[in-house]
């Protein structure tokens, strides 16, 4: 997923998905949303499961994307549980990592005060309180961002405005039975729509129009019942779907519209399809349900076989589901991922005999405990990191089964111990380390298991910035495990060792580091050995004694290569190519800098790639490149926002000596200048210009104002001057970009100061005579 | 160690009433609802966070705690003091017992708080009037 810093410009910035089928009807909400949006900053769509809500907002969002300026970001909420992480997942769907002790919900703020996007966050109702309190505090701060929600229920904030989403129209019984009648509905057309994806020879026809127009108003115009009835059609006539609809319906269909009503329509609905399949079809849906979020084969075949159902038997199984749209296929992953909306999976776990539950939940996480611990560092290691990050929810569904029974805990603190790398590069610091602490709560017993807990809770701590939180406990690591795990005393005197060294005691951190190097390689752990030597190196190189620093590097490098490994080589590059820059080699320095981020690029290590840009920038200021090093020194400052993150503490003082030397070189208008057009940098250029790969053409600094050039206008501004020259007064532009008649004047002031008109005519005429001449 | 929720501070319980609160699990626990409450006080490590952002971390407990509050939780935001020399923020609650308030900080996105059972002693002079 791109970042939203990475779309500074970009009209179609954003994450929407692509629409997997056909948008049906919605004309009416789809308008009401729209002005619902362009006179309030926060507007809820509201309805029960399966009515359509998610779809809803979508599709508004795909509709007024290219008018919003930062784009359309959707924030998937169904699988987020802890309402501690809510403000960490918006800014992950957002692009951002979690990396440190920041109050997440600051750094959200602080990203979007200066920019302008709506954020669409789907399935608030079970984070209702969470939820609220972000948006009145995201909306309060940050003038520029609109938000969409779907919830079951409104979110209580002052000045939402509720969107309710209803049923869809259903033909009236007054009207003649007539395709042409007929498929004035949107019911009618849904159904349409949905057969013709299992019979694309189907059509409404006076043979069937009146039996349709029976079965979507049985259906009470509810999206989802009418999908499931439609998929029927793959080998049932309609007369035949209708016939079957069972007295749950007759009793139901009272022509009562109530919210209640609909949802026992829905709720027959389903049971109507469940009845339908064969048991080994109901039982696979009622087993599916406990993944959370999307799945891929391996894990049906495992999670979901067993007690009558063979695990080959799985896969058609799935396929009868997908068949039925009791599953959603996502093809587009390799391999494919399957998955279930939220009111069929709830209808799966409703069905599930409660003996079964611990049973399955247990399959589920041992399963994913398996994946977690199939690998650590090695050649597929980031291949490990992506599976884990496409199966995360699933990680987090697992490890909360773990937390909430006790029997349960130590085998989720193993798997969450397991994760111990893959919760820092990915950006789960947070949830790794609320997880890793509940867990050593709740488990019992298992000494040397409590004490890899406590070492990896020190570590998460340590690497999210927060060394007096990360001392105690990795001393408290040390003393569980002395005698009993010399594993554990390994880990825990090296990142104790990094602690007190980060906290201003080099010594003790050394000979701590130096000890739990000589444990690992006691103990042939080739992994903890190049950990412990890259630290060893770091601390060498930073504490004045270079050239055995240099020494423990290349051993480390020599170990990666030996097992493929190359997340720990790039930081072993990094830090030999700081040494180097220290000593003043300087072009050996950028050999290795540019080496070292070259590889993480390969690996999407994000915060790596930055701590080569800050050194490339260091760099190209003691090359006299001073102007490069200006540029490079803005777009990480920028990127370390995005992230967030932070330059390690003893490389401070070396940044802040390059800026003030490019400060005197370049003087305080051309430094800012050039920062400042590093800023605008997306994380991807800046790696492009911190590799050279754009040769001697760095981006123009905002800060030159050319004279009367149509390029000192904005983005938006542009589009605002078009749309005068196209005659529309401020309402009328309001309306087309959903912002208010207020926001277009304002903008419209701004377009005349910047071109010197005094008038809308005038900037009407110059748009279009912009306009011919841009013709080709 | 941290303090973890088991070793969060006491509270008077009557057991006339069952509450049930969310766990971070997402499956609800059932707490009695109390006739009494204490002060409890939520300590944070603030970082390099910046001044305007404890304003905002102020009305979004604010905020969490009416919200929570409303659903028949005993639970009331006082107040923030925060201390820029050290970096560090004491949040104080009124509350029935540590988990709410915990539920409080989580609400509020504010994770990774101490919590503790505290005791406040107000004093009845009156307050330094400035001078003219």
């Amino acid at each position: 997923m791109r970042a939203m810093s990475q779309h500074r410009s970009n009209q179609l910035a954003g994450n929407l998905p692509d629409e997997l089928s056909e948008f049906v009807g919605r004309r009416a909400e789809i308008a009401a949303c729209k002005r619902a949006l362009a006179r309030s900053r926060l507007v809820t769509l509201t309805g029960p499961g399966g009515i359509g809500k998610t779809r809803l907002a979508m599709r508004v969002g795909l509709d007024v994307r290219r008018a919003v300026v930062d784009g359309v970001w959707l924030v998937e909420l169904a699988s987020l549980r802890d309402p501690a992480l809510l403000a960490r997942e918006v800014a992950r769907s957002l692009g951002f990592s979690d990396r440190s002790t920041t109050w997440a919900l600051a750094t959200l703020l602080d990203h979007l005060r200066r920019r302008s996007p709506m954020l669409v966050l789907d399935n608030c109702e079970h984070l209702l309180d969470a939820c609220a309190v972000l948006s009145e505090t995201v909306l309060h701060s940050c003038p520029g961002v609109r938000m969409l929600t779907t919830s079951r229920e409104p979110l209580g904030v002052a000045g939402e405005v509720i969107v309710p989403v209803p049923t869809m129209s259903v033909p009236s019984m007054d009207d003649p039975a007539t395709p042409e009648h007929l498929l004035r509905s949107e019911a009618a057309r849904l159904f349409t729509s949905r057969a013709a994806g299992v019979r694309p020879d189907f059509a409404v026809s006076a043979a069937n129009a009146t039996s349709v127009a029976e079965l979507v108003r049985r259906l009470e115009g509810i999206p989802l019942a009418i999908e499931l009835a439609a998929v029927r059609l793959r080998s049932l006539a309609p007369e035949q779907i209708l016939a079957r609809l069972d007295n749950r319906f007759q009793l139901l269909s009272s022509g009562s519209r109530t919210a209640e009503a609909r949802q026992k329509t829905m709720h027959a609905t389903l049971e109507w399809s469940y009845a339908l399949l064969t048991e080994a079809e109901r039982a696979m849906w009622r087993r599916a349900s406990v993944f959370a979020d999307s799945f891929d084969l391996g894990a049906a075949e495992s999670v979901c076989s067993g007690d009558g159902i063979t695990a080959d038997a799985v896969f058609g199984l799935i396929d009868g589901l997908i068949a039925k749209s009791v599953l959603i296929c996502e093809p587009e992953h390799v391999p494919a991922r399957y998955r279930m909306l939220d009111t069929v999976r709830e209808f799966g776990e409703a069905k599930r005999h409660s003996v079964h539950e611990t049973w399955l939940a247990r399959r589920h996480r041992d399963w994913y405990a398996g994946i977690a611990g199939q690998r650590g560092l090695g050649s597929e290691q980031v291949a490990w990191f992506d599976r884990l990050h496409a199966d995360h929810a699933n990680l987090r569904a697992a490890l909360d089964f773990c937390v909430a029974h006790r029997d349960e805990a130590n085998i989720g603190l193993t798997m969450a111990c397991d994760l111990w790398l893959y919760w820092g590069s990915r950006g789960h610091l947070t949830e790794g380390r609320r997880c890793v602490d509940a867990l050593l709560a709740a488990a019992s017993g298992d000494r040397p298991l409590r004490a890899r807990g406590l070492w990896v809770a020190g570590y998460l701590g340590l690497i999210q910035g927060d060394p007096n939180f990360a001392m105690p406990v990795l001393e408290q690591a040390l003393s569980l495990a002395e005698g009993i795990d010399e594993s554990a005393v390994a880990y825990a005197s090296q990142f104790l060792g990094r602690s007190v060294w980060r906290l201003g005691d080099a010594d003790r951190g050394l000979a701590l580091t130096d000890q739990a190097l000589a444990s690992h390689r006691a103990a042939d752990d080739w992994e903890g050995v190049v950990l412990a030597l890259v630290q060893l190196g770091w601390m060498q190189i930073l504490s004045g004694n270079p050239a055995h620093g240099r020494g423990v590097l290349r051993e480390c490098l020599q170990l990666c290569h030996a097992h493929g490994e190359r997340w720990i080589a790039s930081y072993a590059l990094w830090v030999l190519g700081i040494g180097a820059w220290l000593d003043g080699a300087v072009e050996e320095a950028a050999e290795l800098e540019c080496e070292a981020l070259t590889l993480k690029r390969t690996m999407s290590d994000e915060a790596g790639s930055l701590l080569c840009i800050e050194a490339l920038a260091w760099i190209a200021v003691s090359k006299n490149q001073t102007q490069r090093g200006a540029v490079l020194l803005g777009a990480a400052a920028g990127a370390w926002q995005s992230l967030p993150g932070f330059l390690p503490q003893p490389l401070q003082e070396k940044h802040a000596a390059c800026r003030d030397s490019a400060v005197q070189t370049l003087g305080s208008n051309g430094f800012d200048a050039a920062f400042a057009s590093g800023r605008l940098l997306t994380p991807d250029q800046a790696t492009h210009v911190a590799l050279d790969e754009l040769g001697e053409s760095l981006p123009d600094s905002p800060l030159r104002r050319p004279e009367s050039s149509p390029n000192k206008l904005t983005q938006r501004e542009q589009q605002i001057a078009t749309l005068l020259a196209e005659g529309m007064s401020n309402a009328d532009i309001g309306r087309t970009l959903v912002v208010s008649a207020r926001t277009a004047e304002t903008h419209v002031r701004h377009i005349m100061d910047k071109l010197g008109f005094s008038t809308r005519a005038e900037i009407a005429a110059w748009a279009a005579a912009k306009s011919v001449d841009e013709q080709p | 160690m941290r303090v973890l929720p088991d070793d969060l501070g006491r509270s008077s319980v009557d057991d006339q009433c069952v509450v049930k609160t969310p766990s971070p699990s997402g499956s609800a626990t059932e707490l009695p609802i109390p006739t009494s409450v204490s002060i409890f006080l939520a300590e944070r490590d603030t970082g390099s966070t910046a001044d305007v952002d404890i304003g905002q971390a102020h009305q979004a407990l604010e905020a969490a705690a009416r919200r929570v509050g409303s659903r028949d939780h005993r639970v009331r935001y006082l107040r923030t003091i925060y201390i820029p020399g050290e970096h560090r923020c004491i949040f104080l609650f009124e509350a029935s017992d540590a988990a709410i308030v915990r539920l409080v900080n989580d609400t509020a996105q504010l994770p990774f708080v101490r919590i503790a059972e505290a005791v406040e002693f107000a004093s009845e002079l009156p307050a330094v009037q400035a001078e003219s």
